[in-house]
């Protein structure tokens, strides 16, 4: 029997921990571990030896930290491990597994550290290859602690290799894995992935993961196992010991194989007594079988969002259609735009964020991985990637971390062809149209039937039906005033007959018509009262927000009506006034809205040019100097400057209405270096620069001086703003300057960030050095003068 | 481990770069939005493991690795053994300030450093853990980067203290800290029994 054919349906045990047991047999303070396979085999065969002696179905080879990252020799490490390992279940009676080992590279993913997700995947990818090609019977992936890192891992053993896939988590005793995810989300992501096991190890004693292992077994479909360590630690002069001895622990192990897990094991601290405690004790119990849960649900990195329960609102705002500015966004590549669209919908409300970005113009897959991985970075709400173009559509999949909402697929052979297998490689949970070849069926029971079609041949890709959400489509009541009954019926019998979620774009209903929300709102609620599991709806857009606090706080869905007083538009309008002021004294003072009613009075009688050189700048310069002077302090120039800048923005568009794009002060460049991965500083320059009227091309964090180098060749830029924050990445700096010197002509480098100084940005060769984000605004303002 | 931290509100002005000057209503209720922010997403930790060390001229030596720095060995004075602190508020705190810095950027900088006090609160409030666990007196904390102590050591100092397996805490090649929020430091730890000996 293979291990796949036993893991889940009878009880297996696991070995104990090998660091423990190096120790016990002599490896000193700063020894590799991983080099043991190589020069003392007969300790590490020994040791599996006594774990299989003392009962264990499995074996887990001296693996963890092989990786290139730390070895050079990897392949053969891992080669000689499972070797050894397999050597030692070879001479038992009983049939035994060999678990190839592989534990975290102990490194952060973009956009947090600075390992790339595709680095990553081809580290683990090595280890993997060299395990499966030396003879090992499954993948463990264990103690992990980032659902991005296990994403790469995850992906590399499916893609290279044919061996089952388990992984083990590490949580702290609140549950919560070191980025931040809980139990659920992580259960949720890894069977998205769908991997063959899902675990907890380490960190933990049992007594404190029995818990866990309930909750995790509460939302897991996937059988459950545990590899706990003796005890928590406890150190004593740099040494670290567990105290939980092999009868407790062995106690403890059957508690929790009672509540559901289907393997047991030991991490850090057990030894093979404890093992063989453990299987005395457990070894005439059944287990419990894995029971099939049947919620829908999504997840991001460290967030999960459950479909079916309350209604979801789905922020529809990044998307181009009708949207001039998000056009131009997209065409700009200005992909903070996005992030802000992203922040707004999800401060105003939205559970889950689609992103559409298609324009027939622009690199649609380049820009779905850019929106996708950014908003990632800076926002943990879920997001459905919207898309028809499949390799935008995998791009983004592939690097979203967690488990994500795609749209969409239809009944259309084509598009469950190309649709279903990136859902089943990548998971996520499908918005289904009920549409296909012959369009869009005029009644209820055609789209039904479309979706039963669906159902089944997403089963036949092995995706089950809690992972589809269906949308039988809103066409507008202007062209056919029964659309809206249509809709609202079939969205009652998919919730009914079929017993699936359902999701609308709303505001279909009343295209063509006047005063759209009002229509809108209406028949959201509607569909809400007709089984409306999610609403693609502007979150931004109080009228619908109502309508969907005043449902759920109407259906008993919110309790104390917590949400719809927290919403209720009265106590939200109380936060405005704050006296009247004047253009200028509002840019001073940084009040926005003041700021923007009284440049669209200032519009009544002047130019934008003369309100620009009249108004912005002489407010900007009192803010300046007193900034300078130290009056006014970095919050009050951010305010101020933020507040130029929506002013900017009500004049931006008045001159693009007359066809000019408004007067820029000259072109700016600025960078993090490279291996510089915080790149807060540089941002702040930015916005000042931008607000005191530069163009400023931002080219991110952690960049290659020749990069910069190539990107003020192609932009013609003549000043560079670099920043550093560590001693350690100046060099690179340094190296980016020389770069510009010698490549290009006449390029000034301004240099600013923590630990530079004057004679520091002299030495590296540097034109300017900013000693704070203002000077580095004057220096701008001299150096396009 | 629940911890409630608290920002100093000097501290903050600090290093926003007040330099003494009292700061608007505006912003003192700004700072205590994003402190009521940060708390939502932080989730603090410390760990910390006590070694004894071995000195030379020019360094100290713990469990067989040495950091080279006399201004460490002379911030160990009298010290009994050392403790290896770690501390960090967690991803959260970088992903709220990074947010801020698309859409809020004032927020950004009070949330920087804002943050930076609540980060030294949680090492103040380990190393009083230290104290009263210990029964000891400590030195101030001394981390890697500081005066002649090289940053380069934060790689030693992270496999001695397991930091990203216990913490969450990684260590870019530029020996940058992920997340940023995070602080690494040696503490002297001067027992309580040599105090009263020395004293007397």
């Amino acid at each position: 029997m293979s291990f796949i054919d036993k893991f889940g349906k009878e009880l297996l045990f696991f070995d104990g921990a090998m660091g423990t047991m190096l120790q016990k047999n002599g490896l000193q303070a700063g020894e590799l571990p991983e080099l043991i396979n190589l020069s003392k085999p007969d300790v590490i065969l020994k040791i599996h030896k006594e774990y299989l002696d003392a009962g264990c179905d499995i074996v887990t080879t001296n693996t963890f930290g092989a990786n290139a990252l730390k070895f050079e020799n990897t392949e053969e490490i891992v080669n000689s491990a499972v070797k050894i390992a397999k050597k030692a279940v070879s001479d038992v009676q009983r049939e035994c597994f060999v678990a190839l080992d592989i534990g975290p590279l102990g490194k952060l993913l973009k956009p947090y550290g600075d390992l790339d997700f595709d680095d990553a995947y081809d580290l683990f990818r090595q280890q993997m290859t060299a395990g499966e090609k030396a003879g090992a019977d499954l993948i463990l992936i264990e103690t992990m602690g980032d659902l991005y890192e296990i994403k790469a891992a995850v992906l590399a053993a499916k893609e290279n290799t044919r061996l089952p896939v388990l992984v083990s988590l590490i949580f702290d005793e609140k549950g919560k894995l070191l980025t931040g995810a809980d139990i659920a989300t992580a259960v949720i992501t890894l069977e998205g992935l769908g991997v063959d096991g899902i675990g907890i190890n380490c960190g933990l004693g049992p007594d404190q993961m029995l818990g866990l292992i309930k909750e995790m077994i509460k939302y897991s479909s996937t059988p459950v196992f545990i590899q706990p360590n003796a005890g928590l630690p406890v150190c004593i002069n740099g040494v670290t010991s567990y105290n939980v001895k092999p009868d407790d622990f062995a106690e403890k192990q059957l508690e929790i194989l009672k509540a559901g897990a289907c393997a047991l094991g030991g991490c850090c601290g057990t030894t093979p007594e404890h093992i063989k405690a453990m299987i005395n004790l457990c070894r005439d119990e059944k287990i419990t079988p894995v029971s099939q849960k049947n919620y829908t649900a999504v997840s991001s990195y460290s967030k999960s969002v459950i479909i079916g329960e309350t209604p979801v609102i789905i922020g529809e705002r990044i998307n181009p259609t009708g949207k001039k500015l998000m056009k131009e966004a997209l065409r700009n590549k200005d992909i903070d735009y996005i992030f802000r669209e992203g922040v707004a919908q999800t401060d105003a409300g939205a559970h889950i964020l689609d992103v559409n970005v298609g324009l027939p113009e622009i690199d649609e897959p380049e820009m779905m991985k850019n929106a996708v991985t950014g908003l990632q970075s800076i926002l943990d709400t879920p997001l459905q990637i919207d898309t028809s173009d499949t390799v935008a559509m995998e791009k983004a999949l592939r690097l979203y971390n967690g488990k994500a909402m795609i749209n969409s697929v239809n009944g259309k052979e084509e598009s469950m062809n190309s649709v279903f297998p990136l859902c089943k490689k990548y998971g996520g949970v499908v918005v289904c149209l009920t549409l296909d070849e012959n369009g869009i069926p005029e009644d209820v029971s055609g789209r039904i039937k479309i979706a039963e079609k669906i159902i089944k041949r997403a089963a036949e890709y092995g995706i089950s039906k809690k992972d589809l959400v269906f949308d039988p489509l809103c066409m507008t009541v202007s062209t056919n005033s029964q659309n809206a009954v249509i809709t609202l019926q079939s969205v009652k019998r998919l919730r009914r007959e079929l017993g699936v979620n359902t999701v609308l774009g709303v505001s279909n209903v009343s295209f063509g018509l006047p005063a759209r929300e009002n229509l809108n709102s209406a028949f959201f609620a509607l569909a809400l009262e007709n089984g409306l599991s999610a609403g693609i709806i502007n979150p931004k857009s109080d009228m619908m927000m109502n309508s969907y606090y005043s449902f759920c706080a109407l259906k008993g869905l919110d309790e104390n009506f917590e949400k719809y007083i927290e919403n209720s538009s009265e106590i939200k309008q109380e936060a405005k006034s704050e006296g009247i002021a004047d253009l200028k004294t509002a840019v001073i003072k940084g009040l926005k809205e003041q700021a923007r009613e009284q440049t669209e009075k200032e519009l009544l009688t002047k130019t934008p040019l003369e309100i620009i050189d009249g108004i912005l700048i002489p407010a900007l310069d009192v803010v300046g100097k007193g900034f300078e002077e130290n009056t006014v302090f970095l919050p009050g120039l951010l305010m101020s400057a933020e507040t130029a800048g929506v002013s900017f923005d009500v004049l931006k568009k008045e001159m693009e209405k007359n066809g000019s794009n408004g007067p820029k002060k000259g072109k700016i460049i600025l960078a993090t270096v490279k291996g510089d991965i915080h790149d807060i500083g540089k941002n702040i320059v930015k916005v000042l620069l931008e607000n005191y009227g530069f163009e400023v091309v931002d080219m991110g964090k952690d960049v290659q001086p020749q990069a910069i180098v190539d990107k003020v060749k192609a932009e013609n830029v003549k000043l560079v703003g670099l920043s550093a924050l560590m001693t350690t990445t100046v060099p690179s700096m340094e190296e980016t300057i020389k770069l510009l010197k010698e490549q290009t002509e006449g390029v000034c480098v301004m240099v600013g960030g923590a630990v530079l100084t004057q004679e520091y940005a002299d030495m590296i060769g540097a034109d300017y050095y900013g000693k704070d984000a203002m000077s580095s605004v004057r220096y701008a303002e001299k150096f396009f003068k | 481990m629940r911890l409630l931290l608290k920002y100093d509100t000097n501290e903050v002005l600090r290093y926003l770069g007040y330099r003494g000057k009292p700061a608007d209503d505006r912003t003192l209720k700004m700072i205590d939005e994003v402190y009521k922010e940060l708390c939502k997403v932080i989730t603090p930790k410390y760990i910390y493991k006590e070694y004894e060390y071995e000195k030379t001229d020019d360094s100290i030596i713990v469990n067989g690795i040495e950091f080279k720095s006399k201004k460490l060995l002379s911030h160990l004075k009298n010290s009994d053994t050392v403790a290896l602190f770690g501390a960090t508020l967690g991803t959260g705190a970088d992903t709220l300030i990074r947010k801020y810095s698309f859409t809020d950027t004032p927020r950004t900088a009070i949330g920087q450093a804002t943050a930076a006090s609540l980060v030294e609160n949680l090492c103040d409030l380990g190393c009083e853990e230290i104290k009263t666990t210990l029964g000891c007196e400590l030195r101030p904390r001394f981390s890697p980067g500081y005066s002649d102590l090289s940053l380069s050591c934060q790689a030693d100092f992270f496999k001695l203290l397991d930091m990203s397996k216990r913490l969450g805490v990684t260590l870019a090649d530029s020996y940058l800290m992920t997340p940023s929020k995070s602080v690494t430091a040696f503490v002297g730890i001067i027992k309580k029994d040599g105090e009263l000996n020395e004293l007397y």
